[in-house]
């Protein structure tokens, strides 16, 4: 467990390192408190507009850094050969696997949290109201979501040849599932025919991201979620990230290295 | 012939220098810019939305963001509970929140509590945990149970109508809410702002009485009241009946019947009601609004 810790921390180290977090916190706080400044008929607690862009600016960020993290791990130790003295030490491909991808989720887990303090911040500055339960649950769901596509995209990257494919084609499946994801049944009963069984193929087969994203909950102040629906929730996503993982290992346990 | 050398040696050394170079550039710049200034702000003056930097960029594809932010305020007025375009829209055709207003004829069929019909399998079903799915509207039965609620929806009217100033809804929506939350100044302002860009807007002069009727300016109320009354056999007698607005000529007569009656002048009244008679569906109601009227009864509420 410890050396799973130990690569883990090194990515970690590797994102406090990085520009990313700092650029994408700096710019949404820049949006956010720009359109935070506009007056809105001389009424300074409207404040679900706010809450609805500080969110999607918050969604928009969650993937670009889940996605563009745990794009580079693989590839950039292949590219400069630090991979082999990480697997003499001996470190089994399935540890850096797990290490890679504990790594890349606490991250994006941290600086959710970074991002999660600055809404409660603004919502709860706006409108006086602190629905605290909420916002964890909405903060936790997220977190779920970010180790599903962590775990996708470490798959992405073993398989595809470059991160720029990954980054690429994992952000349109993660964007597709989150647009589409709910409605793939309404479409496959219309279509009909062999195209709409292939379509209610896809809808049973993909993980539905979808049901992490519950910012209209939040921005228009619904009741807490149902604790069993969380539970149920992180089940799936962990099921879901686990097989992307299993699925990684097993090709790059194969992988030719050199 | 030296001294020549010695002016040709002079001129060369001081424009041989780079900064004398810059110098004229700059001049020769400032000059062209003079010239060139006066053309380009007469043909900018030309431009429909000169000085607007949102109409410069996005062009006439703005009115697609204003539409996108007017239908935005109604799924507030949801809070969340709409239909996608892969759900049945019909009991949306029309907005709620310019429906419940009276500002906009009613379109809307079909169910509104459960366009999403039962769920398909038990993905459908665990989903819809996830996102707002029973219908409420803001103010009656908001989820939070705030108070003046309604408001949320204007920053999304006001974005709308920085976008597309000709939308009359807009206005006339935002004003009406902003009424019912007590902003009356603010809704008026608004209103006014929506004249500017729509000087023949029967619409928005029937809403500005509305508002000048409930600051008890009654005089006020009565001449936009006429005006728009004017404005609309202007614009609408001519054209063929079923494309006439006349949910909007119904509103007026009946405001001013109504406002006729609560002064006294009864006659005036009856006018009003009688020729708003041929503009409505069922001409019942209004035959027996006449005869209560005359019979001295008060003039009830639509």
């Amino acid at each position: 467990m410890h050396i799973i810790l130990a690569v883990a921390g090194v990515v970690i180290l590797e994102m406090i390192r990085r520009k990313d977090v700092y650029v994408l916190l700096f710019l949404t706080a820049l949006i956010t408190l720009l359109l935070g400044s506009v007056n809105l008929f001389g009424d300074p607690n409207i404040a679900r507009y706010l809450k609805e862009v500080c969110l999607t600016l918050i969604w928009i960020s969650s993937v670009v850094i889940a996605i563009a993290t745990a794009a580079r791990q693989i590839p950039a130790e292949k590219e400069s050969r630090t991979i082999f003295p990480l697997l003499a030490k001996p470190v089994t491909r399935a540890q850096v696997m797990l290490g890679k991808f504990f790594g890349c989720w606490t991250a994006c887990v941290l600086s959710l949290a970074l991002f999660y303090a600055f809404f409660c911040l603004v919502s709860g500055t706006k409108e006086h109201y602190w629905p605290i339960t909420n916002y964890f649950q909405a903060f936790w769901l997220h977190a779920v979501f970010c180790a599903v596509v962590v775990a996708m995209t470490l798959m992405g990257s073993v398989l595809l040849a470059a991160p720029s494919s990954t980054i690429t084609i994992v952000g349109v499946v993660v964007l597709g599932i989150l647009l589409l994801g709910r409605h793939l049944n309404k479409v496959a009963a219309k279509t009909g025919g062999l195209a709409g069984d292939l379509l209610s193929a896809i809808y049973f087969a993909i993980p539905h991201l979808e049901w992490y994203d519950v910012r209209d909950l939040i921005i228009h102040n619904w009741p807490a979620i149902n604790w069993t629906v969380i539970a149920t929730d992180t089940l799936y996503g962990a099921a879901f990230a686990g097989l992307f993982l299993v699925a990684a290992w097993a090709r790059f346990r194969r992988m030719a290295l050199n | 012939m030296n001294a020549n050398n010695s002016v040709l040696d002079a001129a060369e050394s001081v424009f041989g220098r780079p900064w004398i170079h810059i110098v004229m550039l700059f001049g020769l710049a400032f000059i062209l810019s003079t010239l060139i200034h006066p053309e380009i702000s007469a043909f900018h003056a030309r431009r429909p939305d000169s000085g607007d930097p949102l109409a410069s960029i996005l062009g006439d594809g703005r009115k697609l963001f204003a539409n996108h932010f007017y239908v935005k305020a109604d799924v507030y007025f949801h809070s969340g509970y709409y239909p996608t375009i892969f759900d049945n829209r019909e009991s949306h055709q029309t907005a709620h929140m310019a429906e419940d207003a009276g500002v906009a004829e009613g379109k809307n069929t079909g169910d509104e509590e459960h366009f999403l019909g039962k769920s398909s399998d038990w993905i459908d079903a665990h989903s819809r945990k996830h996102f707002p799915s029973v219908h409420t509207h803001l103010g009656e039965d908001s989820p939070d149970g705030r108070k003046n609620a309604e408001r949320e929806i204007l920053p999304w009217l006001k974005f709308s109508a920085k976008l597309d100033p000709n939308k009359i809804e807009t206005y006339t929506v935002a004003a009406y809410w902003l009424r019912r939350t007590g902003a009356d100044g603010e809704a008026e302002a608004f209103l006014r702002e929506g004249l500017r860009a729509n000087p023949d807007s029967v619409e928005i002069l029937f809403e500005l009485g509305r508002c000048r009727y409930d600051a008890k300016d009654v005089e006020h109320a009565r001449n936009l009241w006429a005006l728009a009354w004017r404005r609309w056999q202007q614009q609408e007698v001519g054209k063929p009946a079923e494309q006439q607005n006349r949910f909007i000529a119904a509103a007026i007569l009946m405001h001013l019947a109504r406002l006729e009656h609560a002064a006294g002048d009864i006659n005036q009244c009856i006018r009003c009601l009688e020729t708003l008679l041929p503009l409505k569906q069922n001409p019942d109601e209004i035959l027996k609004r006449i005869a209560d009227v005359k019979a001295g009864l008060p003039l009830t509420a639509e």
